[in-house]
């Protein structure tokens, strides 16, 4: 996506702001021709009405340039203010259009990144960008052809600080150029120098090697340090040179020069003289800003770039507008296969396993085996390669996202409260659920004493009035669970992450959330799913076995080393 | 902006010339002005026709001009020589505090602010010398110096002239200020908004299960809304600024001409020098304009200083100019009356206990009874506050920090890998191992498994923060790195995440060869870690209550008999039973 199309809300405002400021550019002009003509006056003496006059224009001019350029500005600031709301809108509004895994597995420092720093550096394309272009060009133009008018040697003359300024300029950019990325480079480098130093601090300083981290760290800042001999020094050193060349004082002496020199040759009036003296300044002046622009547009434009680049990731199809009627509570995967990357290999493979209605389904397996991935495969964080999904017959792609959410419930391990009061993080899928729903949902799931000895109870904000332990948290969940009472339930590994108390009162939460429901179950102490209806035993990505505790028990397999294994290490004790 | 330059020249602490650069600065601005005043008797020569005149007064003003342009070429050189040298000597300032600070500073929230201090801070304090500096200072130098030139021709001119000082204080002094109150909230929103969105990308998982997003989610919502209200306040707030500068501007303008231009039909003005004045005054209205967004970038800029200097200020641990000492291995460790608290709230109270050398001690608590803050004073992450921890009779204060950390080796929950293979993860450990005792560190940890998996075997890499391996697999790099250590103390915060049964008892393993002949002091979760300890101590709340092994305290009937039931029903429990929690 371009740079046009994605200030597309607001190419009104920055259009007409643009215009304005071309029209101040414009009105700039006068208050030039004005000086001049009250000039010639005041040297032919002529009456002092006259006089005046052009005094009076020239200050109108100016203030007329002024109040053009700045109602112009204006309007590109109000474009930039909104356009920093609607991309950060945007991006965000994508973020939870992307795969759900994606989104939650980008880092954390890519995202803000992109919302804050990356839309901010739009500020200098979108607010300046255009207008001075606009200004600079028409004035020196302008500037130019009426010093043309006015005088043409002098006009002349004008040209040489400016190409003097072009061959300085030109040649210092087109070196620069191939090093700037390589100082960008290192400037990245010193950023993730510094997020490795301080997010290891704890692990350097404890093995005695802060010496070795702050090294690295010392060893990003020198190099980034050193590209002001490398890039900076030649690079200063040019632009300066070009803007010492284009500066009023080397002007204004090389037009007195010039204008002295021409006009002992008579090719010039004292009016043209005056004339190169004031055009001239005016036709050179613009470019002064093209050394300060130049880094912070091409910033601007790379941050642009990002921005559409993360735009144009593609989204999940949006959802299907299937409605079931009914209550179907059955579920099923039809040979599903997934992968994460598009190139790498299957991660799950040809899987099919039906979920009866008010059946208890339990998946095992080992580490990485692909148990997780298959259970967010139902409420669609991820699309499947091939096969389906299906929930009461209907595809989960198919399916309305309200009518998808309606039918199932989620309890992952390690879930996140959002920061919203108790009462909102509780009832965050059924937001119109009564207050006494939600209290019975927070009892059933052993959290409503904790909630109500809060100071502000149901009202305490997470984070900042209430803090809760990984156990308290997955307390909430349930609760959130109960209360959304969808017919299909998913735990993943609901228990993991808490003190024993906690675990107690977790699984009794769970216990009732999942009674007469549909229940899809990840866990990996295997004697709290040995009652299951059914048990799938996942292996790199396929099912190996499916059958009831006492079926797999009897055959050698997976299930029944995981079993051993699990006996030897607690069985013991217990 | 003075303040801002003071903040500068106490961080750049003479390691830069900022004199001289001042000097340069100031030199352009008044040649500059100079050049500008040398126009008028060029024109005046050029107007009374005398051709010799004429080229005096021209190479007079060619030669300010050089002046001027050389100044400004030395100013500009020194300005980001100046700018990068700051940059560079504040990083690296940055980093060694950062290294001296006690560790319990460092939290999540810390390492985005210190990347945002070593970046665009010191990049902004970088921009005072490199942008700022010299468009102020000449914005305001350089009429001043041809105000104080016109004195030469007319004094009422010169006066008129210098009325653009007052205007410039209402633009670089005034204009900043109505917005700063504002600015300061905005830079709170997008903090807030930075915030909002990293968590809706995160809680993407949920929020989506809950079928929300953008639009029907409010603290993201609400954030943008308060960030996008607070821009459009300062956007209105700017208006009135930008008039006033304006008017400001227009104003003294029209005094100066209208000055020149009376004196000079009625005669005391000489005609050249009005034709010169009329010729550069129109020079003066670009900067003087511009000078609101520059001290608006100058207050910014400062805001950064003083958030360096802040850093720079925070105290760091005491160390001991005469460390004790005390043997490495076989001397008791023991907290007398200890109390802490990481703010104002204590959360440890009047703790303490005595562990001998070589044994394996649990703490068991719920969450939030202390347990971590425990290890983490005892690997002096933090001091104590009242009471001592001591280390074969020595005050930790007393052995200082490298002392400490030499003898105490952690494992902890959260374990980080640095970008490297897991070779140089492993070697962190001891950097001068031996091959064959990292090949021991490696079996012992139960690592070798892990590694004969990989294509790369120890050489693979394991990325920013070792992303591509397992939570079990990376507390078996840390237990690596810690037997290769061989420290004599072992602080243990065990994974509660959920592994599976191999990699469980893979883990197990591992933890008993670190146990081994060392102290441990283990926040633990398996069964057998705890009632196998050789003690047991019992946090509540930030207090001992109970302390003894597995077989007095679990028919003892207080916290720990219930924490064991409650252990044991949860290890019992099956999905579909009903149970009455």
């Amino acid at each position: 996506m371009g740079f046009w199309a994605l200030i597309r809300p607001v190419r009104g405002l920055v259009v007409v702001g643009i215009a304005l400021q071309g029209a101040g550019a414009i009105v700039g002009l006068v208050p030039m021709v004005a000086i001049v003509q009250l000039v010639t006056v005041l040297l032919r003496g002529d009456q002092a009405s006259s006089a005046w006059g052009w005094l009076w224009i020239a200050l109108a001019g100016i203030a007329g340039r002024m109040a053009l350029i700045g109602a112009g500005l204006m309007l590109t600031h109000l474009a930039d203010t909104r356009l920093n709301r609607d991309i950060r809108v945007r991006l965000a509004e994508h973020l939870g259009r992307i795969p759900v895994g994606e989104a939650a597995q980008r880092s954390s420092g890519r995202v803000k990144k992109l919302v804050t720093d990356d839309v901010h550096a739009l500020h200098t394309l979108v607010a300046h960008g255009g207008g001075d272009m606009v200004v600079g060009v028409i004035t020196a133009t302008a500037a130019f052809a009426l010093l043309l008018f006015y005088s043409w040697p002098m006009g002349l003359a004008a040209l040489f600080p400016l190409l003097g300024f072009l061959v300085v300029f030109g040649s210092m950019m087109g070196k620069a150029a191939t090093q700037f990325t390589a100082w960008d480079d290192a400037k990245e480098r010193v950023n993730a120098a510094t997020v490795e130093f301080t997010r290891g601090i704890a692990v350097v300083k404890t093995f005695g090697q802060s010496g070795r981290a702050s090294k690295q760290y010392r060893q990003a800042v020198d190099e980034y340090a050193g590209f002001f001999g490398k890039l900076m020094v030649p690079m200063v050193g040019a632009s300066s040179t070009g803007l010492a060349i284009v500066s009023a004082p080397s002007v204004l002496a090389t037009m007195a020069l010039s204008g002295v020199l021409f006009l002992g040759l008579g090719w010039i009036d004292v009016t043209g003289f005056i004339a190169g003296l004031v055009f001239g300044v005016g036709l050179a002046g613009p470019l002064t800003m093209v050394d300060s622009y130049s880094v912070r547009l091409r910033t601007a434009r790379e941050a642009a770039a990002r921005i559409g680049d993360f735009l144009a990731t593609p989204a999940m199809p949006g959802p299907g507008t299937f409605d079931t009627p009914g209550d179907d509570s059955a579920a099923s995967f039809s040979e599903v296969s997934f992968r994460y990357d598009p190139s790498g290999r299957d991660v799950l493979t040809q899987v099919s396993l039906p979920l009866a209605a008010g059946s208890v389904t339990a998946l095992v397996g080992p580490s990485g085996s692909g148990k997780s991935t298959l259970a967010a495969l139902v409420p669609r964080f991820w699309d499947v390669r091939s096969g389906a999904v299906r929930i009461g017959g209907a595809d989960v792609r198919e399916m309305e996202t309200s009518t998808l959410f309606r039918r199932v419930g989620f309890v992952f391990q390690g879930t996140r409260l959002v920061p919203m009061s108790v009462r909102d993080n509780i009832r965050l899928a059924r937001p119109d659920a009564s207050d006494e729903d939600v209290v019975l949902a927070a009892r059933a799931a052993n959290i409503h004493d904790r909630v109500v000895a809060l100071p502000r109870g149901y009202d305490s904000v997470v984070g900042a009035d209430a803090l809760f332990s990984g156990g308290e948290a997955q307390r909430l969940t349930v609760a959130r669970a109960l209360l959304e009472d969808a017919p299909i339930l998913i735990l993943d590994e609901p228990t993991s992450f808490a003190d024993p108390e906690n675990e107690v009162r977790i699984q009794a939460g769970i216990a009732r959330a999942a009674s007469g429901r549909t229940v899809l179950v990840i866990a990996h102490r295997l004697a709290s799913i040995a009652t299951a209806d059914q048990i799938a035993v996942l292996d790199a990505g396929s099912i190996t076995a499916l059958g009831t505790h006492e079926e797999l028990l009897a055959r050698a397999g997976t299930y029944r080393d995981l079993w051993e294994a699990q006996r030897l290490q607690t069985g013991a004790k217990t | 902006m003075i303040r801002a330059l003071g903040d500068l020249l106490t961080l750049a602490r003479g390691q830069v010339p900022v004199a001289r650069f001042c000097v340069l600065v100031l030199g352009y601005a008044v040649a500059q002005g100079l050049a500008f005043v040398a126009v008028v008797p060029v024109v005046d020569a050029v107007v009374r026709g005398d051709t010799g005149g004429s080229w005096g007064a021209a190479l007079v003003l060619a030669g300010a001009a050089t002046v001027s342009a050389l100044l400004y070429f030395f100013q500009a050189r020194a300005g980001y020589g100046i700018s990068f040298g700051l940059m560079q000597s504040l990083q690296q300032r940055i980093g060694d505090h950062i290294a001296a600070l006690p560790l319990g500073w460092f939290d999540h929230a810390r390492v985005g602010e210190l990347s945002q201090l070593t970046s665009k801070s010191a990049e902004d304090a970088g921009s005072v010398t490199a942008h700022l500096f010299q468009p102020i200072v000449s914005a305001v130098v350089t009429p001043l110096t041809v105000a104080i030139g016109l004195l030469w021709w007319d004094w009422r001119v010169a006066l008129a002239g210098a009325a653009f000082v007052p205007v410039a204080i209402l633009i670089g002094g005034l204009a900043p200020k109505l917005t700063a109150r504002l600015d300061a909230m905005l830079d709170r929103r997008t903090a807030a908004v930075n915030e909002q969105v990293v968590d809706f990308a995160l809680a993407q998982p949920v929020l989506r299960a809950a079928g929300r997003t953008v639009g029907n989610y409010p603290p993201l919502d609400e954030a943008l809304d308060e960030h996008y209200r607070t821009s459009e306040r300062i956007f209105w707030r700017t208006i009135p600024s930008v008039l006033a500068s304006t008017v400001a501007v227009q104003l003294w303008l029209v005094l100066l001409l209208v000055t020149a231009l009376g004196l000079s039909l009625a005669g005391s003005l000489a005609v050249p020098a009005t034709v010169g004045l009329l010729v550069v005054s129109l020079r003066f209205v670009g900067p003087l304009a511009d000078l609101s967004e520059y001290a608006t970038a100058m207050r910014a800029a400062g805001e950064s200083l003083a958030r360096i200097r802040a850093l720079l200020d925070t105290p760091v641990l005491p160390e001991p100019a005469l460390p004790d000492t005390v043997p490495r291995s076989d001397v008791p460790l023991a907290f007398d009356r200890v109390s802490f608290g990481y703010d104002d709230t204590e959360v440890l109270h009047d703790l303490s206990f005595r562990l001998e050398a070589g044994t394996f001690t649990a703490l068991v608590g719920p969450s939030g009874s202390g347990k971590s803050t425990v290890l983490r004073l005892i690997a002096r992450f933090w001091d104590v506050g009242t009471g001592a921890i001591t280390l074969g009779g020595s005050d930790l204060r007393a052995l200082g920090s490298a002392q400490v950390i030499d003898r105490v080796a952690v494992v902890f929950q959260d374990v980080y890998l640095f970008d490297g293979t897991i070779l140089d993860n492993v070697r962190m450990g001891r950097p001068d191992a031996a091959d064959a005792e990292i090949e021991a560190a490696v079996h012992a940890a139960r690592l070798q498994e892990v590694v004969d998996r990989l294509p790369e075997g120890l050489n693979t890499q394991v990325g920013e923060g070792g992303v591509r391996l397992s939570g079990g697999e990376r507390q078996r790099i840390s237990i690596a790195r810690a037997l290769l250590k061989d420290a004599p103390i072992v602080l243990l915060d065990e994974a509660t995440a959920a592994v599976d049964a191999k990699n469980e008892a893979a883990l197990g393993e591992a933890f008993a060869a670190l146990a081994a002949g060392r102290t441990v002091i283990a926040i633990a979760h398996r069964i057998e870690a705890i009632a196998g300890a050789d003690r047991i101590l019992v946090l509540d709340s930030g207090r001992l209550v109970e302390d003894g092994t597995h077989d007095t305290l679990s028919t003892a009937g207080g916290r720990y008999q219930a924490f064991w039931a409650a252990k044991e029903r949860a290890a019992a429990w099956k999905l579909g039973e009903r149970d009455e929690g």
